[in-house]
């Protein structure tokens, strides 16, 4: 009984230590909902309930704060000024039920963040506006605070989000009533889903069998 | 050759207490110390004396006992270590090959090692316990007191010193490097101070020696506050890491095999190496970016109070006026004798004079105060003397 307690005591640990040495290596990744929870890592589930991102879970005070205050150099990002306020937009625009949690938020459109980013600069949109975007777009999808889908021109709050606390949220909250007001989403691939359902409720439970 | 930076490290410590010891008289015997690892070859030239036993060594049956060595370098070291006496001849006459090795250089060897593994506390603490000894000893007399007082004064202003000087002029790494001069202090000062008092209460005729000692020791205690200050505020404010500066931190990372460096994160949890954005930094960033547009923001305005008040001067003149009134009643014109006893005596007299200049001086006032040549002089009035005048109203 208590051999077996203990090889699954071992299992355990090696199952975690698999995930973490996974997570420490890639980041947040997102996996199969019915993957079993592991100790350390967050999981947040995406919209649609299909897959659950796993994020590493730190204790307050063991984060980035820390290397500041050993004077190490943070992870360096190009244009770390222009990705942070593109980030700010982007909260802005997907964070749409701010009494709630920034996770998983809406999807926002890139007209929406250009029209922001305009609005911020206080001056009509110039040509340079979109390079920029863009490029802090991708920066911003690569390390999971955003996911960036390029072929649609959409974006959702990253992962990352969720590691936000309840005092980064209300400072958050503050920068969005700061920013300018986003025009209101035209999202190209999800209005089909919604249609569906509205237009026949009735042969939904026919279609689902 | 894979020796790493600590380990370079270590070695020069190691030789900068040697050089600093054995300078003058390597220097006399023509070879420095250079490299830490003539060290080891000296040891390594004793370590062969000490197997030979009784009959001695030639130079040549010690080059062969340390061929782990080169031959000249052997060869040049032994000559050095007996030009300064470490080595001997068996028997002091001309052709005399075999050599004996002194013990006295290799025990100041190991203290040497020793002392720069553990930079000295350990030696000095013992050296404090047996001065304690030797001044509480019924025999001691007070030339022994005053030497042993006069010595531990030296010790303590040289520490002193040099931690002083390493706190105003180096950087902080350095400064944690040597900051085991600072640790376990308060039992060195504890240790100093019980054979201070055993002098003072013995040989009360030493107070001078025994004055100089506590100087040096406070000296020494101001020091050290003063580098453990330098280093907390360098630490931050949560976590000290045992004061190892981050460079070794660093060189940890750098040079440890991936086993090694795994075993440290075991059971760590953490996140892959991602730029942050924390909130603050968002704001900041948006804050500049808004201050790049050309769309001006509107001063702050005051939202209460919207009726100013009535600046100072402006009740200044009121209240100047409403003197002036009173004084004409009505009247175009007044004298200044009439004004002034009218106010009884002198001191409020002044004062309406005062005032009645002042509204004279006021440019948005129309009165106008003239004097004229001749004096009243009443020995009755409350101001006997008075000067002759008119207050009037102008006309602009």
């Amino acid at each position: 009984m208590s051999t077996a307690s203990s090889s699954e005591a071992v299992e355990r640990r090696l199952y975690n230590a698999l995930w973490w040495a996974k997570v420490q290596s890639a980041g947040p990744l997102e996996v199969e909902p019915d993957t079993p929870a592991v100790a350390g890592l967050t999981r947040a589930a995406s919209p649609d309930g299909s897959t659950v991102w796993l994020v590493p879970t730190l204790p307050s005070g063991a984060g980035h704060p820390v290397l500041e205050e050993l004077g190490a150099p943070p992870v360096a990002v190009e244009q770390p000024n222009e990705t942070a306020r593109v980030l700010s937009i982007c909260v802005a625009c997907c964070w749409t039920d701010r009494s709630g949690p920034a996770w998983p938020g809406s999807v926002g459109t890139l007209a929406q963040i250009r029209s922001v980013y305009a609005g911020m600069r206080g001056r009509p949109e110039q040509s340079s506006d979109l390079t920029l975007i863009i490029g802090s777009l991708r920066r911003l999808h690569a390390t999971h605070w955003l996911l960036w889908n390029e072929k649609a021109g959409e974006v959702r709050l990253g992962p990352r989000v969720i590691t936000w606390t309840a005092a980064d949220e209300a400072t958050l909250r503050d920068l969005c009533r700061h920013l300018p007001d986003p025009p209101p989403a035209v999202l190209s691939s999800e209005p089909p889903p919604p249609e569906e359902p509205e237009s026949d409720p009735l042969p939904a439970e026919v279609a689902d069998e | 050759m894979d020796a790493t930076l600590l380990d370079a490290e270590a070695e020069a410590a190691v030789l900068r207490v040697y050089r600093q010891v054995f300078a003058v008289l390597a220097r006399e015997a023509g070879a420095m110390i250079v490299d830490p690892d003539l060290l080891d070859v000296d040891q390594a030239i004793l370590d062969a004396f000490a197997e030979s036993g009784s009959d001695g060594l030639t130079v040549e049956q010690a080059t062969l006992a340390c061929r782990a060595y080169p031959h000249d370098l052997i060869v040049r070291r032994f000559d050095v270590l007996r030009q300064y006496g470490a080595i001997t001849k068996l028997v002091d006459r001309p052709n005399e090959l075999r050599h004996r090795a002194a013990f006295a250089p290799y025990v100041m060897l190991m203290f040497l090692r020793r002392m720069s593994v553990q930079g000295g506390q350990a030696e000095l603490h013992q050296l404090l316990t047996l001065e304690a000894h030797s001044v509480s000893d019924p025999g001691a007399t007070e030339d022994d007191g005053l030497a042993s007082t006069q010595r531990l004064t030296k010790v303590f202003r040289l520490l002193g010193n040099e931690l002083a000087i390493l706190v105003s002029t180096s950087t902080t790494a350095q400064l944690r490097e040597n900051a085991q001069l600072a640790w376990g202090n308060e039992r060195l000062i504890e240790q100093a101070e019980k054979v201070h008092r055993i002098v003072l209460e013995r040989w009360p005729t030493l107070h001078r020696a025994c004055t100089s000692l506590r100087m040096a020791l406070a000296a020494y205690a101001d020091a050290v506050q003063l580098a453990a200050g330098r280093l907390v505020e360098r630490a931050g404010t949560t976590r000290a890491l045992g004061l190892l500066p981050i460079e070794t931190w660093l060189t940890f990372t750098r040079s440890s095999e991936p086993d090694v460096l795994a075993g440290v994160l075991d059971g760590l949890l953490f996140d892959a190496a991602a730029p942050d954005f924390s909130p603050q930094t968002m704001v900041e960033a948006v804050e500049t970016g808004r201050r790049t547009g050309t769309a001006r923001m509107a001063p702050p305005r005051p939202t209460e109070d919207v009726v100013a008040p009535e600046s100072a001067a402006a009740t200044d003149r009121e209240e100047l006026r409403a003197e002036a009134e009173r004084v004409l009643a009505g009247r175009p014109s007044v004298d200044v004798v009439e004004v002034v006893d009218q106010a009884g005596d002198w001191i409020t007299a002044r004062r309406v004079l005062a005032e009645l200049t002042a509204a004279h001086l006021h440019d948005e006032l129309d009165y106008e105060l003239v004097w004229s040549d001749g004096m009243r002089i009443d020995p009755n009035a409350g101001t006997p003397w008075a000067t002759e005048g008119v207050f009037r109203r102008v006309t602009r």
